[in-house]
């Protein structure tokens, strides 16, 4: 399938492989595919198909699938379920009342209120504290819930977590393995097994060399990242939410889970998806630290991927999208 | 050359003088408030000090439009220790993070701590792998160990050692209490009336135990409001944590209690884990320097420890030992910075530059003694004196007798403030001083002048009988379950050593009990801004049983030295409230009135600001790194004002000299204009005669900021019956200022008011109808009441430390 053929102009995504060349070093894949077709596929600095990639927090919107899949098959009631519901074991005090009303949407949406500071020129502080914790869970559920933020987007990777150990309470299955039987395998995607940690060093954390999706020290995958993946595979996940859940045929995702997903909660932010309006185009994304996205745009029918070398800086990828991209597209 | 030379200083008021000031000595430098001392020492001394050494490591410090001098020689880098700078607000600013010792303490913690294994308890080897388990631990970076850092911090506390909780069985004591009566017992009724009147309409009658769950949570708790950032709405947790965070007693519906993850010691559970000596970083924290001295020297006489951690502990134990030396071993290096008092605060200041063993340099003291009891005077003067001996030139802005007497050179200026001083009235020693018949300090200090004595007549006689304030069983801070009764009707004085328990008493129990009673008669919770959720408060809150005697008063007045405005267009007219009066009548000269302009032309940051620069004066540039200079503005060249509105003249003078005019000049210049007149009269009175008009309230000390809040509540004339509180109202004062304030304080006891002082200056305890003292010692040697009476009575009294001072006879 050559660019023309599914509407796309040869001469501007021959420029952007220029301008990736030029001013994306750390870029090592870009894939644009239209229609369920790859109409655009380059490898950057030896990198190729085979090569896998840390997806960092473009983990978080796999993980928003398996939680719609949970409540498909019934694990989960539903998004207003609470979350303490699956974890007993917490004994909520006096100042719990926002604890005990925190539901399962609550941390897809990342309005927990959770005590939590991250970002970019706040470093991972919190990250910290979370490795070195023998028990994550028990970590995350001591954290004091804010009145003043709950209810508002903070993001929260920790969060994540919570709804990564939900998936391994209520199917008995970590999210690792739920995923290989009701979304893996069924996109083609296949995963090398796991090992659990006991201890995280910053390696562990953020240089995955293993291939699998990481533990916990209880065994729970990873919530807010860890997935190791092809970009092809990326692919395959964002033409999934293109194509309403649909694959091969198959409903593997509710369709209308996806559009819950996809509406806006908070500004810009969905159920562990990042919402944008790119000139005037609803775009919607998983986002990784280093530059890893998963975008889709349904009005024009195309998924793209960019996989990038780990990095703690990077240059934003939404311009490419924007410059390049979208005014590729020959309506 | 062992001098220093200065020629021609003419800064501000300075006359032209030429100035030789010997090196390597102890030289004070006092006079009048306004006389011009400041002027030389810190504007040209300090400045040109810090210039010439700037410069000399390559580094461009901003060059200056003011014409200071002509020439000055023999300078030094100078270090200045000014009150301006010392001034403390930020209640995360620790004594521990002030002086640097808990940042040492975090490193000799990551580096020599012993681990505990994170998963069963036990302690972990050198090779930091676990015995037990076989865990492998990793050692701790030094932020770790910081209450105030995202890493150290006890995540439930955020490091404040702390938390609040809603006491439900006082709140709702049995089923028939409603919403409304509720909300009216919390003290909140007024805030929450829109609640009440609008959403909780329906309910505002039903018995708390019988509302619905979410009608109960939006109350206690606040709802989700549905707007893009779903904030959540004000609620009964949030209003009452505020009201505490700032101060206020709530009763005993909200509760502060340590908080219970990690017990007050406000680091994190990993921190918690390492120990020197058995103990953690955090029961460090809690222990007075002296002990936390005791338990570094064993540290530091262990063979185990490396090198490094050794050169850390030589440090730390440096530290400590200036701390206990100058005074200061009671303190903890947890308590926060915004309760110490201003001696406390200024000795911590001090100790840390006794700590950095530099010599050849100037230092520059801004009134050192503030806030020190007499008998700890004579221990500061030997801090003083060791830096000197260090080999460095100190020079100090004074007005204590002791310091005066003690130095090797005094310098006086004067003779009065503002254009009636600026001149040189003493050089030389001290016994010189003493016979210098035009010198006002050596007047007072032979005697020959004398700050005003009461007649003992004068004193207002004090029995069981007489009204009073009464406080039981307080317990704010060191306070030992202090009842104590403060008479009413005339000047009571509170005395003690510095973190005796004066402001525990004073500032922090007396006056939020009585802002809250006032505040509950007029019910006015909502007056204050709305809560801004800022968990930021300077602990603890006031705790004692009860007050009484409120029915003798119509209201407290705390006249403190929090600073009055820190808005560069803020100025002491502006807060005097006659800079509009100025204003309107220069808007009614007949040419302003020719021209149209209203009160709005002549103020700088309205229709008469200069169109170039509007109404800065200056414009900034910026020079690379940190350097800026200010360039004065080509169009208004610096008068802020446009050209035309300085044509307006009120009796030759126009706005802009108005604003640069003295509070004594201007009120010679507005002496048929009433309403001005009086009021800068007034701030004559307070020792404020030498402030210009038009100068940046930013600019102002705590004591001159003090002094003009003074000026503006006896300005106010108000029906008598306040009580007026001021703690150490004598900062920066003179003998002859002090003089003029004794004044100024009998004419409120005149007004049928009361005033509670909280001072050291036996001048002015010896003026008092009562004194009340603290002690016997600082921190938990004090928070007791040692003597109580009249001068007379406290100059009798064994118990009484500062009886011996008093003058009385």
């Amino acid at each position: 399938m050559t660019p023309l053929s599914t509407g796309m102009d040869a001469n501007i995504l021959e420029n952007l492989g220029v301008e990736i060349k030029a001013r994306y070093r750390s870029i090592s894949a870009f894939i644009i595919a239209r229609a369920g077709h790859l109409v655009f596929e380059r490898y950057f600095g030896g990198y190729g198909p085979e090569d896998v990639h840390l997806v960092a927090s473009v983990t978080k919107s796999f993980l928003s699938a398996l939680i719609g899949i949970a409540i498909e098959q019934g694990y989960i009631e539903d998004v207003e379920q609470h979350v303490l519901d699956f974890f007993p074991e917490y004994v909520p005090g006096p100042r719990d009342h926002f604890k005990q009303n925190m539901t399962v949407e609550h941390l897809l949406t990342m309005t927990t209120g959770f005590q939590w500071r991250t970002g970019a020129h706040n470093r991972e502080h919190y990250i910290e504290r979370l490795r070195r914790s023998p028990n994550w869970v028990e970590f995350i559920l001591a954290l004091p819930v804010q009145e003043r933020s709950f209810g508002r987007f903070q993001y929260n990777s920790a969060a994540s977590h919570l709804l990564s150990a939900i998936i391994t309470r209520s199917s008995g299955r970590c999210a690792q393995d739920f995923a290989r039987d009701n979304l893996f395998a069924p996109l083609g995607i296949v995963l090398p097994t796991a090992d659990t940690q006991h201890n995280f060093s910053q390696e562990v954390i953020y240089r995955n060399k293993s291939g699998g999706w990481p533990q916990d020290p209880q065994g729970n995958s990873i919530g807010g990242w860890g997935l190791v993946l092809k970009p092809r595979d990326m692919a395959r996940f964002g033409y999934l939410y293109l194509n309403n859940g649909q694959w091969d045929g198959r409903q593997i995702l509710p369709r209308r889970w996806i559009e819950d997903s996809l509406t806006p909660y908070t500004p810009g932010y969905g159920y562990l998806w990042w919402l944008r309006d790119l000139s005037e185009t609803f775009v919607f994304s998983a986002v990784g630290q280093g530059g890893q996205h998963i975008f889709g745009i349904p009005e024009k029918d195309l998924v793209v991927v960019v996989a990038s070398k780990p990095n703690s800086i990077w240059r934003d990828r939404w311009p490419l999208l924007e410059q390049f991209v979208l005014p590729a597209v020959k309506e | 050359m062992n001098w220093i030379e200065i020629e021609g200083a003419r800064l501000h008021n300075l006359k032209n003088i030429n100035i030789k000031i010997p090196k390597d000595k102890l030289v004070v430098v006092t006079g009048v408030s306004g006389s011009g001392k400041s002027s030389l020492v810190f504007d040209i001394l300090f400045e040109e000090g810090k210039k010439q050494y700037l410069q000399s490591i390559g580094m461009v410090p901003g060059i200056t439009q003011e014409d200071k001098f002509d020439q000055i020689s023999g300078i030094g880098p100078a270090v200045a220790v000014q009150q301006a700078i010392i001034r403390q607000s930020n209640p995360r600013s620790l004594v521990g993070t002030k002086t640097k010792i808990l940042a040492h303490l975090g490193l000799l913690f990551a580096h020599e701590g012993s681990m505990a294994c994170s998963s069963c308890g036990r302690k972990v080897g050198r090779g930091l792998v676990c015995q037990h388990c076989g865990n492998k631990e990793e050692r701790l970076e030094a932020n770790y160990f910081s209450p105030n850092s995202p890493r150290g911090m006890c995540l439930q506390c955020e490091g404040r050692g702390v938390q609040f909780d809603l006491v439900m069985e006082k709140l709702v004591p049995d089923g028939t209490v409603t919403l409304r009566e509720v909300l009216v017992n919390a003290g909140v009724h007024s805030t929450f009336q829109h609640l009440i009147k609008g959403r909780l309409k329906q309910y505002a009658d039903t018995p708390f135990g019988e509302l619905p769950d979410d009608a109960r949570d939006h109350i206690l708790y606040g709802i989700e409001i549905q707007n893009p950032y779903r904030r959540r709405s004000l609620s009964l947790y949030s209003r009452l944590r505020y009201l505490l965070s700032r101060g206020r007693d709530v009763g005993d519906v909200m509760v502060m209690t340590p908080c219970p993850e990690c017990h007050g010691f406000r680091v994190g559970e990993e921190a918690r884990r390492v120990t020197l000596e058995g103990k953690h970083i955090g029961e460090l924290g809690h222990m007075a320097i002296d002990e936390l001295q005791a338990i570094l020297s064993t540290i530091s006489e262990q063979e185990t420890i490396s090198p490094f951690a050794h050169n850390l502990i030589v440090e730390l134990l440096q530290k400590t030992d200036y701390l206990i030396r100058v005074g200061l071993g009671h303190l903890t290096l947890y308590r926060q910075m915004p309760t110490l008092s201003g001696g406390e605060i200024q000795r911590i200041f001090l100790a840390s530059h006794l700590d950095s063993r530099m010599e050849s340099l100037i230092y520059v003291l801004d009134e050192p003694t503030v806030g020190l009891h007499e008998i700890e005077k004579a221990d500061l003067l030997d801090q003083v004196d060791d830096l000197k001996s260090l080999g460095n030139t100190v020079i100090v802005v004074e007005h204590d007798r002791n310091t005066i007497r003690a130095a090797e050179h005094v310098i006086e200026f004067g003779p009065l403030a503002g254009s009636s001083g600026g001149e040189i009235t003493y050089q030389g020693d001290y016994p010189g001083l003493l016979l210098a018949g035009n010198s006002i300090t050596g007047q007072y200090l032979s005697g020959k002048k004398v700050v005003p004595r009461k007649k003992p007549e004068a004193f207002m006689p004090i029995s069981d009988d007489t009204p009073g304030l009464t406080v039981y069983n307080a317990r704010t801070n060191n306070l030992k379950e202090v009842t104590i009764k403060f008479p009413l009707g005339g000047l009571v004085g509170v005395a003690g050593v510095s973190g005796s328990g004066k402001s525990s008493l004073v500032s922090d129990t007396l006056i939020p009990l009585l802002e809250r009673h006032f505040s509950d008669l007029r019910d006015k919770g909502g007056s204050e801004s709305s809560p801004k959720d800022d968990l930021d408060f300077v602990l603890p809150g006031p705790v004692a049983e009860k007050l009484s005697g409120m029915e003798y008063i119509a209201g407290c007045s705390e006249v403190s030295q929090a600073p009055i405005g820190r808005r560069s267009i803020s100025n002491p007219a502006s807060y005097v409230n006659i800079w509009g009066k100025i204003r309107k009548l220069f808007s009614q000269q007949p040419l302003a009135k020719q021209r149209g302009y209203t009160p709005g032309h002549f103020s700088f940051n309205a229709k008469g600001a200069c169109p170039e620069c509007k109404g800065r004066g200056s414009e900034r540039f910026w020079l690379g790194g940190n350097s800026f200079v200010s360039n004065l503005c080509g169009e208004c060249h610096g008068s802020r004002y446009r050209d035309e509105i300085l044509d307006v003249k009120y009796l030759e003078a126009n706005v802009v000299d108005v604003l640069n005019l003295s509070v004594t000049d201007a009120a010679e210049l507005f002496n048929g204009i009433p309403t001005i007149h009086g009021m800068l009269t007034v701030l004559e009175q307070t020792g404020m005669g030498y402030i210009a008009l038009g100068q940046p309230s930013s600019t102002l000390s705590g004591g001159e900021a003090q002094r003009i809040k003074l000026a503006k509540e006896i300005g106010r004339r108000r029906k008598g019956r306040i009580l007026y509180v001021l703690d150490e109202p004598t900062t920066g004062l003179s003998l002859y200022d002090t003089a003029n304030l004794l004044e100024m304080l009998d004419r409120l006891v005149e007004g049928q008011n009361s005033v509670i002082v909280i001072e050291h200056d036996p001048a002015v305890l010896s003026y008092c109808d009562w004194i009340i003292e603290l002690g016997p010692g600082g921190g938990n040697a004090g928070g007791e009441i040692i003597a109580e009476g009249s001068p007379i009575d406290l100059n009798g009294n064994p118990q009484s430390r500062i009886g011996p001072f008093l003058e009385t006879g």
